[in-house]
């Protein structure tokens, strides 16, 4: 299946370069764990994931189509 | 005195007499500076009942021991006073270079008092000071004030002024210094207005005195080193987007307020959202004095409308005139944005007020015809027309110059305004992030996240990720954070960089390295316990003074949308903001009674009288 990735802020350099928004192939049914997995990202960084507009646990099962947001928080105010 | 300069100048503007004092050495250590001289002299010299824009309110600029140091982001100062918009304390804290500048010319503060039969500024040139007319002045833009006083003055003079907003009264003018930076909230520019003073202009050539230089040089050298490293390691978001760069993270987290809070997610979150602020409209940072993250942002926008260039937008800026209006137009917000500056207007409660307009004006309690135009949300044009006429209290103006509680009000509908102690809230969302809502309740100044900001531990993850939605265990860390930020507000440090470099990593947050540097400073050797006291000794002076203003648990408040209405979207969706529960558990942690009163154990633990004086 296909999914469709978008990294903001310290996720960036995940991405393939140049490219913040992207479609990645993954296996049927795949988590978003594999997800950060399949993009190399070590497990000391834990990124808030979003799932379709939805904040979701890594453990959430993906499917064909969804759109994920993935980025670390920013302090400010 | 090393750290600090040691003396106080006293602005009578009645009698426009000027007079040096020496700074109590005890004071300065039990208060340590900025904000803790602010409330040390409003115990001593203001009635906390009197009317804050009459002659008998006094404003106080002070710096910190560590502003102008050359400590990391040691660059802040002060204003405090008795506020015309809520009746309580102002902490009104601006960095860039002005605070530097007046400590370099010999002061901690500066304290008016009094007002001026006609407009005055104030000229420091390295210690020697006078009163000089400002008739000409009157009525000009911050900009055009601060241009126009360093040709009169010295071309390498910094400017702390008010614009037509101040001079009007409007209940939320601002300070500005070095033409951008806002001593924002809760009308200090309208008091500066009312005693008739246009600006300071200072130039200062002197040198802080350090107590031991080489400790201070070795220490100094060694956060920045670790800074840098971490950065050049994690790029650092602030650095990048700015403030800006929030909106991602509250928009996820379902606490960015919108349409007046009906939502805690906006449609349109990637078009205010930092990297488009970035990609479409950035042309440079810009750093205070020793800052080594550059938060602030350079902008410029090419627009037939919204054209423009200067300094802005903040995160809370983005919320307050965009999400929160539901303007999804950045280019507008930033024009809304230059006004204020220009105008000396604070960014949040001005958006605020609007958004509370549009809401009365939905549900059918204010008239269109009343405000003059057409106000539905998301209309940019009206958000940058309406900031226009509050500045000049023109038409419908002067309605939203009174802030958005007198405005719901008026309408019949207080509830609608989204305020505590009448004070508009920043960008953060109690009911998916508790423990904010109990900072709200609880700031001295009502509505704020500067006093305490536990977003940190709520949203960032800092020191420690601590569950947004619950809210029990809430109140002891939010107490630990507002002492910590009494502490980072009165040695003149900025909380961005001083809560993940100079704070202990758990989340009762002890102020290790600020008292590294403080120590170095000053030589006033505090003990960690002394400094973590120093915290407390503000916070309680600060209550004491609201007490003896009339405030008590009544006003640690919140509009009832938070706390009874669950909130519709998002992933905070049918959460309400507990606060009664939390408000217990917080008088508890501080040792007040259920009503929020200060006991006189606790004062006097604190060195304070049973007013709290100390």
């Amino acid at each position: 299946m296909i999914v469709r990735v978008k990294c903001f802020t310290g996720m960036r350099r995940f991405a393939p370069a140049d490219r913040t928004e992207f479609d990645i192939e993954i296996e049927a049914g795949a988590s978003v764990a594999r997800l950060l997995a399949l993009l190399e990202v070590p497990p000391d960084i834990q990124p808030i994931v979003a799932v379709n507009g939805a904040r979701a646990e890594t453990s959430k099962p993906l499917r064909d189509g969804d759109k994920i947001v993935l980025f670390t928080p920013v302090e400010g105010g | 005195m090393k750290g600090w300069m040691g003396k106080i100048l006293r602005v009578d503007l009645t009698r426009a007499a000027l007079h040096e004092e020496t700074l109590d050495p005890l004071a300065a250590k039990d208060y340590i500076g900025g904000r803790g001289l602010g409330i040390y002299f409003l115990q001593r010299e203001v009635d906390p009942l009197c009317d804050p824009l009459s002659a008998d309110n006094l404003l106080v600029m002070a710096t910190g021991p560590l502003t102008g140091t050359g400590a990391p982001t040691g660059a802040r100062y002060m204003i405090m006073t008795k506020s015309p918009l809520t009746g309580a304390i102002t902490c009104s804290n601006a960095g860039g270079r002005f605070p530097t500048e007046l400590k370099r010319a010999g002061y901690d503060a500066l304290i008016f008092s009094g007002r001026a039969a006609r407009p005055v500024y104030l000229w420091i040139a390295d210690g020697k000071a006078e009163l000089r007319d400002a008739a000409h002045l009157w009525g000009k833009t911050t900009h055009a004030t601060t241009d126009l006083l360093r040709a009169e003055t010295d071309p390498k003079a910094r400017v702390a002024c008010i614009g037509p907003a101040g001079e009007r009264l409007v209940k939320f003018a601002a300070v500005m210094n070095d033409k951008d930076r806002a001593a924002g909230r809760s009308g200090v520019g309208a008091v500066m207005g009312s005693k008739n003073l246009k600006a300071v202009v200072v130039r200062g050539t002197g040198k802080v005195p350090l107590a031991d230089p080489e400790r201070f040089k070795v220490y100094n050298k060694d956060i920045i080193e670790r800074f840098k490293a971490a950065a050049k390691e994690t790029p650092l978001g602030l650095t990048i987007n700015g403030t800006a760069g929030v909106v991602i993270t509250t928009q996820h987290l379902g606490v960015l307020p919108t349409k007046n809070w009906q939502q805690g997610t906006f449609e349109g979150w990637e078009q205010i959202h930092g990297e488009t602020l970035s990609a479409k409209y950035l042309v440079r940072n810009k750093a205070c004095y020793a800052c080594p993250i550059g938060c602030g942002r350079i902008t410029r926008v090419e627009d037939p409308v919204f054209g423009g260039e200067g300094e802005g937008p903040e995160y809370e800026t983005i919320y307050a005139m965009g999400s929160n209006c539901m303007v999804d137009n950045l280019a507008a917000v930033i024009k809304a944005n230059y006004i204020c500056n220009e105008q000396g207007l604070d960014t949040i409660t001005m958006g605020a007020t609007i958004a509370c307009a549009m809401e009365l004006v939905e549900k059918g309690h204010l008239e269109e015809a009343t405000v003059g135009r057409p106000l539905k949300w998301g209309d940019g044009e009206a958000l940058v027309a309406l900031t226009r006429m509050t500045a000049a209290r023109e038409g419908f103006g002067d309605r939203l110059a009174e802030g958005s509680y007198r405005l719901a009000e008026s309408c019949g509908h207080p509830e609608l305004a989204m305020v505590a102690k009448k004070q508009e809230f920043p960008g953060y969302e109690p009911r998916g992030a508790q423990a904010m809502g109990l900072a709200y309740a609880t700031s001295p100044i009502g509505g704020s996240h500067m006093r305490g900001d536990p977003a940190y531990f709520e949203l960032f993850g800092v020191p420690e990720k601590v569950d947004p939605l619950e809210w029990r265990g809430k109140a002891k860390i939010t107490k630990a954070f507002q002492d910590l930020s009494a502490i980072i507000d009165a040695a003149g440090l900025c909380i961005f960089f001083a809560v993940r470099n100079l704070a202990g990593k758990q989340l009762d947050v002890p102020p290790t390295g600020i008292l590294e540097y403080l120590n170095a400073a000053t030589g006033a050797d505090y003990t960690l316990e002394e400094l973590i006291q120093a915290g407390e000794r503000i916070i309680n002076a600060e209550r004491q003074y609201l007490v003896r203003a009339g405030f008590s648990r009544k006003e640690d408040a919140l509009p009832p949308r938070l706390t009874t209405e669950p909130l519709p979207d998002g992933p905070a969706k049918g959460m309400v903001c507990h606060l009664d529960e939390m408000l217990d558990d917080y008088y508890r942690e501080q040792n007040w009674t259920a009503d929020g009163i200060p006991t006189d154990e606790r004062l006097a633990q604190l060195g304070l009288d049973t007013e709290g004086r100390g």
